[in-house]
C-alpha cells in the first residue's frame, strides 16, 4: 500500500480534491472519482478535450462550483464553506479572454483595484502597486487604457492585477487560445518566472506544444474521469493514451518517438531534439547491435 | 514577389487586386493593398498573427466586405471573372463557402439538420436532395446524432462542426475556413484537414484555410501565404517559402517544428530538401546516421 502523504502530515498540498464527483444535472456526472493534489510550487497542465471535465474541475478549484460529493480544499479552506471572495485571495483566476477581466480606465487602476478590495492600508497598496508594475514591466504603460493594449499585454495586465494580491495559486484558463505565437510565449514565460519565484501555476489548455514546453506535470481528463497524472515526458510518450482522449502529441515528440531506436531520448522541445541529434551525429556511433541468433 | 503566370486556359477562380479596406470603426487600413489569385483546385494556407488582416481578407472573398461590413473598400475582388460589388452575397456564397472563426455568428436555424439543409435548399435543391447532402456532411463530421438538437445548446466544438458541415453541404467551389477549428480537439482538427485534402483531391474543391496549425498547413497546403499588418509578405509552396524563416519569425508566426529542427541542424545534416513532416525528417536523419 502506498503511503498517503496527507495522513502522514508532511504534505505541502495547496489544493486537494478528495473523491470529487460533480453533476450539473442529477444522474449525469460531469466529473467523477477525482482524487488529486497540487503541491506548492508546481507548474502543472490540465489537459483534455471539450467535454472532458476540464472546465468543471477548474470551477471546482476556484469555488465557483461546489462538489456534489467529496471535497475540495484550497490552501486549508474547504470550498463548500468558504466564500468566493475568500477563495479569490487564495486562487488567482485568469480568464481565457482578457476582455472579460479588464474594466478599469488605466493599467494602474486595474492593478490597484484588487489591492483596495483586500482592504489593505494605502501605503501598502501604493508599495505593492509600484512593485507589481515594476515586476511586470508595465511602468511605462501605467496610464494607458487597458483595452487599447495588444492582446498579449492585456493578459499581462490581468496577471499583474491578480499576482499583486499574492494568491497561493495562479490558474490560467486557456491562456494561449486566440493568441498568436509571440503573445503565447510572452504569457507562458511570465508564468514560468512566477513559478520559479514560488507561485503554484495551473495551466488549463488544449495546446500540447505549450504543455510539452512549459509544464512539468500533466493531468489528463477524459469524459469526466482523470485518466492520467504524471511527468510531462511520460504522458507525451503515451501515444495510445493521448489518442484515446483525441489528443495528439506535438510533432517534435512524435519525431523523437520514431527515432527512439537510435538511442535518442524523448524530446519535448525542438532545441532538445536538435541537441540530442547533434550529439548523436557527432559522437562515436554505437557499434551495430549484435543480436543472438 | 513574382507575378503569377497566367496560363490562358485557366483563369483564376478568385482574383483579389490591390484590395484595401478600413472598417467603419477602424482608423487604419486593415488591408493595405492585397493581391492574390486563387486557381481552381488549389489548397492554400493563410497564416499570420492575430490582427494581420486574415479574417478581413476572408470576408472580401464572398462579398461580406464591402456589402455588409460598411467601411471603405478599394481595389477589386473578382470571383469567376465577376466583380463582387456587382454580385449579391447570396450569389457569391454558392461559390465561396466561408466558415467563420465564431460559429455562433453563423448558426441561426432551430436544429443542426435544418442548419445543414438551409444552404442546399436555397440553392434550389429538392428537399430529398438537400437532405441527402446534409446527412452526408453530418456523418462526415460525426454529428449525425445531434441532427435534432438546437445549435445553441451545443458545445463550442459541436457548433464549429455544425458550421463546417452546413457550409460543406452547399458544395462550394471555394471552401474558406477562417480559424474555424479553434475549439475542436486535436484529432478532429487532423481529420478535418484530411477531409479538406480529400475534397480538394477528389472533387477539385479549392481550399483556403486561415489557421495557426503550422504543421498541418505545411503538410497539406500546396501554397502558403503569410500576411502581416494588412499585407501579403510571402506567397509560395510551403517547402520553398519556409526555407527562409525570417519573414515568419519577424511576423511572429511559429514555424512547423520539423522546419525549426532542420534549421537548427543545418550545419550537421545535409537536408536534400526542407522536411515538412516528421516522416521526412526521420528519413533524412536516419540516412545521415549511416
Amino acid at each position: 500500500m502506498r503511503l498517503d502523504p496527507r495522513t502522514l502530515g508532511v504534505s505541502d498540498a495547496v489544493v486537494q480534491l478528495e473523491n470529487v464527483r460533480f453533476a450539473y444535472r442529477a444522474g449525469v456526472d460531469a466529473l467523477r472519482d477525482v482524487d488529486l493534489q497540487f503541491e506548492r510550487g508546481e507548474l502543472t497542465a490540465l489537459i483534455g478535450n471539450n467535454g472532458s471535465g476540464k472546465s468543471t474541475l477548474m470551477k471546482l478549484i476556484v469555488g465557483l462550483l461546489k462538489p456534489t460529493e467529496g471535497r475540495v480544499v484550497v490552501d486549508g479552506a474547504d470550498t463548500r464553506g468558504a466564500k468566493v471572495s475568500t477563495l479569490a485571495q487564495k486562487i488567482g483566476f485568469i480568464f481565457q479572454n482578457p476582455n472579460d477581466q479588464l474594466f478599469s480606465n488605466s493599467v494602474e487602476e486595474e492593478v490597484a483595484f484588487g489591492l483596495r478590495n483586500l482592504g489593505l492600508p494605502p501605503d501598502e497598496i501604493e508599495w505593492r502597486l509600484e512593485a507589481t508594475l515594476e515586476q511586470f514591466g508595465l511602468v511605462d504603460q501605467r496610464g494607458l487604457f487597458p483595452r487599447f493594449l495588444s492582446r498579449g499585454d492585456k493578459q499581462k495586465v490581468c496577471i499583474a492585477s491578480i499576482v499583486a494580491m499574492r494568491p497561493s495559486v495562479l490558474l490560467l484558463d486557456e491562456p494561449t487560445t486566440g493568441q498568436d505565437h509571440r503573445d503565447s510565449r510572452q504569457i507562458l514565460e511570465l508564468a514560468t518566472r512566477l513559478n520559479e519565484g514560488g507561485m503554484t501555476v495551473l495551466l488549463v489548455t488544449h495546446d500540447l506544444i505549450n504543455v510539452a514546453e512549459y509544464a512539468r506535470r500533466v493531468i489528463v481528463l477524459n469524459d469526466g474521469v482523470l485518466v492520467r497524472d504524471g511527468p510531462t515526458a511520460d504522458v507525451m510518450a503515451d501515444e495510445a493514451l493521448l489518442a484515446s482522449c483525441s489528443l495528439v502529441a506535438p510533432q517534435i515528440v512524435r519525431l523523437s518517438l520514431r527515432l527512439a531506436d537510435l538511442g535518442l531520448p524523448l524530446a519535448l522541445r525542438t532545441p532538445d531534439l536538435a541537441d540530442a541529434a547533434r550529439a548523436w551525429l557527432r559522437g562515436p556511433r554505437p557499434v551495430s547491435p549484435i543480436y543472438p541468433c | 514577389m513574382s507575378e503569377a503566370e497566367e496560363p490562358p486556359a485557366d483563369p483564376p477562380l478568385v482574383a483579389v487586386r490591390d484590395a484595401r479596406y478600413r472598417y467603419p470603426t477602424s482608423q487604419d487600413w486593415v488591408l493595405r493593398g492585397v493581391s492574390l489569385e486563387l486557381r481552381r483546385g488549389e489548397f492554400v494556407g493563410l497564416v499570420g498573427t492575430t490582427g494581420a488582416g486574415k479574417s478581413t481578407f476572408c470576408l472580401t472573398l464572398n462579398g461580406l466586405i464591402p456589402h455588409y461590413a460598411g467601411g471603405t473598400f478599394e481595389g477589386q475582388v473578382l470571383v469567376d471573372g465577376r466583380d463582387t460589388r456587382e454580385l449579391t452575397v447570396a450569389d457569391l456564397s454558392a461559390r465561396v463557402g466561408l466558415v467563420f472563426q465564431d460559429a455562433d455568428s453563423q448558426l441561426m436555424m432551430s436544429t443542426v439538420e435544418e442548419e445543414c439543409l438551409l444552404g442546399p435548399l436555397s440553392q434550389g435543391l429538392s428537399r430529398a436532395e438537400a437532405r441527402a447532402r446534409a446527412r452526408q456532411m453530418l456523418d462526415v463530421l460525426e454529428i449525425a446524432h445531434l441532427a435534432g438538437r438546437p445549435p445553441q445548446t451545443l458545445s463550442g466544438g459541436q457548433k464549429q462542426r455544425t458550421a463546417i458541415a452546413a457550409v460543406m453541404a452547399t458544395e462550394p467551389e471555394v471552401l474558406v475556413l477562417d480559424e474555424a477549428t479553434s475549439e475542436l480537439d486535436a484529432l478532429t482538427v487532423h481529420r478535418l484537414f484530411g477531409l479538406c485534402a480529400r475534397l480538394n483531391r477528389e472533387r477539385g474543391t479549392t481550399i483556403l484555410i486561415a489557421s495557426h496549425e503550422m504543421e498541418l498547413l505545411a503538410t497539406h497546403a500546396g501554397r502558403l501565404v503569410l500576411m502581416s499588418e494588412g499585407r501579403i509578405l510571402v506567397d509560395g509552396p510551403p517547402r520553398a517559402v519556409l526555407v527562409d524563416s525570417t519573414p515568419f519569425r519577424d511576423a511572429g508566426v511559429r514555424l512547423p517544428q520539423v522546419v525549426e529542427l532542420a534549421e537548427r541542424l543545418a550545419g550537421e545534416v545535409d537536408w536534400p530538401e526542407l522536411p515538412l513532416s516528421e516522416e521526412e525528417a526521420e528519413h533524412t536523419l536516419r540516412a545521415s546516421a549511416r
